[in-house]
């Protein structure tokens, strides 16, 4: 009960949570076109923004505006704060497991 | 921000949805959408190294079967040369729509690195060229010229490998880049038509090898 408490509410959210995974898959010093980030979550335009805003106001993404050419284009990139909330919160499901999941668990499937 | 209109039904339709999850299934989750996008955006180097190892392997195999005088096949020089030069640009074309399309929306660092890494080879290509055509106005025979370029497009290829390698941390291509080096180097000492049969087999083929090796080590890791 206490351990739940203490998991990131702004990333413990299933559409959330994979949008933070997806983000830290990029290199440092990298970001993501909305379009591009849309297709790999298999999100609605409506709801990717609506995430990805309450990840802004938290601080944990930097969504820049720009253009190619006269195309608008978005890009989002996770902060360092977001990395750091990120590299918390599966470090606290990780002990959330326990010392004897940790061995099987998190790893990929056989 | 992004100019929804149904922003608040969303959210109500999307907090149903999002009822929390327990820490193993959170770290499934996490992982699945990790290698996602780690397979989608990365280009696939099983795909890259089987392209040119059958570019070579049938280029410079041609190249090979033309300029051996015991050869059982009777190919025309001509015939050889425009054999290579449809292999490489083929596969230099469907590198670059990969590589293009892979890293689509991706802006950054490695945006700027890969820029940079793809100039090194037009312009070591271009020197190699010019270097190549300085040299042919010598008046040196043909043979020296397509030992030239046989020598120097695979040490251009070896060197570019093993600096990709030490950018990318990658063992696999620094290995393959000092294997192509190095048997450039040799075909050149063993001369014509051996160099050829040199980077047909062990050029090509290696990095065919290598794509199958790749290929086995990610069906075992499940990826």
């Amino acid at each position: 009960m206490t351990a739940t408490s203490e998991l990131d509410p702004v990333i413990h959210a299933p559409a959330r949570l994979r949008l933070v995974a997806a983000l830290s898959a990029l290199s440092d010093g990298d970001r993501l076109s909305f379009t591009r980030l849309q297709k790999l979550l298999d999100m609605t335009g409506g709801n990717l923004s609506t995430h990805l805003r309450r990840l802004e106001d938290a601080g944990y993404v930097q969504v820049t505006k720009s253009h190619v050419g006269r195309t608008p284009a978005t890009h989002v990139a996770l902060t360092r704060a977001g990395r750091l909330a990120f590299d918390n919160y599966t470090a606290t499901l990780r002990a959330l497991l326990g010392p004897a999941a940790n061995e099987g668990a998190p790893e990929s499937p056989p | 921000m992004f100019g929804t209109t149904s922003s608040e039904q969303n959210d109500t339709a999307q907090d149903a949805a999002d009822i929390p999850l327990a820490a193993a299934d959170s770290l499934a989750l996490i992982d699945a959408q990790q290698r996602r996008v780690g397979e989608q955006i990365e280009p696939d180097a099983r795909l890259l190294y089987g392209l040119w190892g059958v570019a070579l392997l049938i280029g410079e195999g041609a190249f090979f079967f033309a300029t051996w005088k015991d050869s059982p096949f009777d190919i025309p020089l001509a015939v050889a040369g425009v054999t290579l030069l449809v292999s490489l640009v083929s596969a230099m074309v469907l590198t670059s729509v990969h590589i293009a399309r892979r890293v689509a929306g991706v802006q950054g660092d490695s945006s700027r690195q890969g820029m940079f890494y793809g100039w090194t080879w037009m312009i070591g290509f271009l020197a190699l060229a010019a270097v190549i055509s300085g040299v042919t106005r010598t008046g040196v025979d043909e043979e020296t010229i397509g030992l030239l370029w046989a020598a120097g497009s695979g040490l251009v290829i070896g060197l570019l490998y093993m600096a990709g390698g030490a950018m990318w941390l990658d063992r696999t291509q620094f290995a393959l880049g000092a294997w192509f080096a190095l048997v450039s180097g040799a075909g050149a000492i063993a001369g014509t038509p051996w160099i050829y049969l040199v980077l047909s087999l062990a050029g090509g083929g290696g990095m065919l090898v290598v794509a199958g090796a790749i290929a086995v080590r990610t069906r075992q890791h499940g990826r």
